[in-house]
């Protein structure tokens, strides 16, 4: 009986001790969070999310923001390309790289003939200029159908944090839509939406 | 924005395209003649030196231009005593000028030597009936190209 009593408080000492070190690991976690502005703030005024400054990475555009007036590049072939955007056409600019795994499907999205582009947008893909990319695997990945453009410039006159990446830029140069997903459906759908929401600020801005 | 190829800038208006190339030369050891093209719908990776391919596109008020270099010493040849790029009127249009007839397109061609290099330009307008604001634009486009000597 004894050694029943003696077993069970050794017992009941080692969970406490147990159940202190989470607690105490978990309020090390909340005071961090805390350092970070992620922590509640009951007292604030609103319920504005918290803003989470990552370095090196720009906080999103404001929709509606002037993109940059024009892309140049070269193409896999030598060509030199100049597009001014805007002028009444909407451009999707879909930022690319030959080796990053999600790339992939869009990559084969784009290559079929026929792609539904949201807003009847002009597609272009941008890769980085070939002192950064491959132009042996960029050729695999885009074939002859994908409108490629190398341009490292338009990826920092963009602020692109990484590939794959998607800016929709409407006919006045406005950026309506930009952002990351999966899949080609995915963006389409996001971007459709983006696209249609521009369309409609604009209506409602119109005297 | 400017494109710089070849000894040829254009500084593209809103809404246009632009997309150079140098041809394989005609002479081994020569320097390959300029093509440039630009147009006020998508460019496609495939397409004619005189606009093939990309002409189908056109809407009514979009507008096609091709300038085509050909071999230096072609410069001193009649067809293209003409010097300096071309002033383009909406009466230089025609639908007799296309290679292949399209409902309602409209073209003009003029042949003329800059800096010593001899050029076709071929232009195609998206509708004859349009084609007063259709030759503006290919006027608009012209007075911001330059040529200069390429070696």
């Amino acid at each position: 009986m004894t050694a029943l009593v003696v077993a069970l408080t050794v017992a009941v000492l080692l969970l406490s001790v147990l159940v202190a070190g989470l607690l105490r690991s978990h309020a090390e976690i909340l005071k961090a969070l805390h350092d970070l502005g992620a922590g509640l703030e009951l007292d604030r005024s609103g319920t504005a999310p918290v803003p989470v400054t990552i370095e090196g990475v720009r906080g999103p555009r404001p929709t509606g923001s002037a993109a940059p007036e024009a892309i140049s590049g070269t193409t896999l072939e030598g060509e030199s390309v100049a597009v001014v955007l805007g002028g009444g056409r909407d451009t999707l600019l879909a930022f690319l790289s030959s080796g990053c795994t999600t790339c992939h499907a869009f990559w084969e999205a784009f290559a079929v003939p026929g792609l539904d582009v949201p807003g009847g947008a002009r597609l272009l893909v941008l890769s980085k200029d070939l002192d950064e990319e491959s132009a042996t695997a960029l050729a695999a990945r885009a074939g002859d159908a994908v409108p490629l453009l190398t341009s490292s410039q338009a990826w920092e006159d963009f602020g692109v944090p990484g590939s794959p990446y998607f800016v929709y830029v409407d006919g006045s140069g406005r950026v309506v839509g930009e952002g990351s997903a999966a899949t080609w459906p995915a963006v389409a759908t996001l971007m459709g939406q983006a696209q249609a929401d521009g369309a409609l600020a604009s209506q409602v801005s119109a005297p | 924005m400017r494109l710089d190829h070849a000894g040829v800038t254009v500084d593209l208006p809103p809404g246009w395209e632009a997309r150079a190339r140098t041809q394989p030369p005609t002479v081994p050891g020569r320097r390959g003649n300029l093509l440039l093209h630009a147009a006020t719908v998508p460019l496609p990776a495939g397409r004619g030196d005189f606009g093939s391919g990309v002409v189908e596109t056109l809407g009514p008020d979009d507008v096609f231009v091709s300038l085509f270099e050909y071999d230096p010493e072609d410069a001193g040849k009649a067809l293209f005593a003409a010097q300096g790029l071309p002033v383009v009127r909406p009466s230089d249009f025609s639908t007799a000028v296309l290679q292949r007839t399209q409902l309602d397109h409209s073209g003009a061609q003029f042949f003329f030597s800059v800096s010593a290099r001899p050029f076709c330009l071929h232009a195609v307008l998206g509708s004859h009936a349009r084609r007063a604001p259709g030759a503006a634009r290919v006027a608009a486009l012209l007075s911001r190209t330059s040529v200069r000597r390429f070696a």
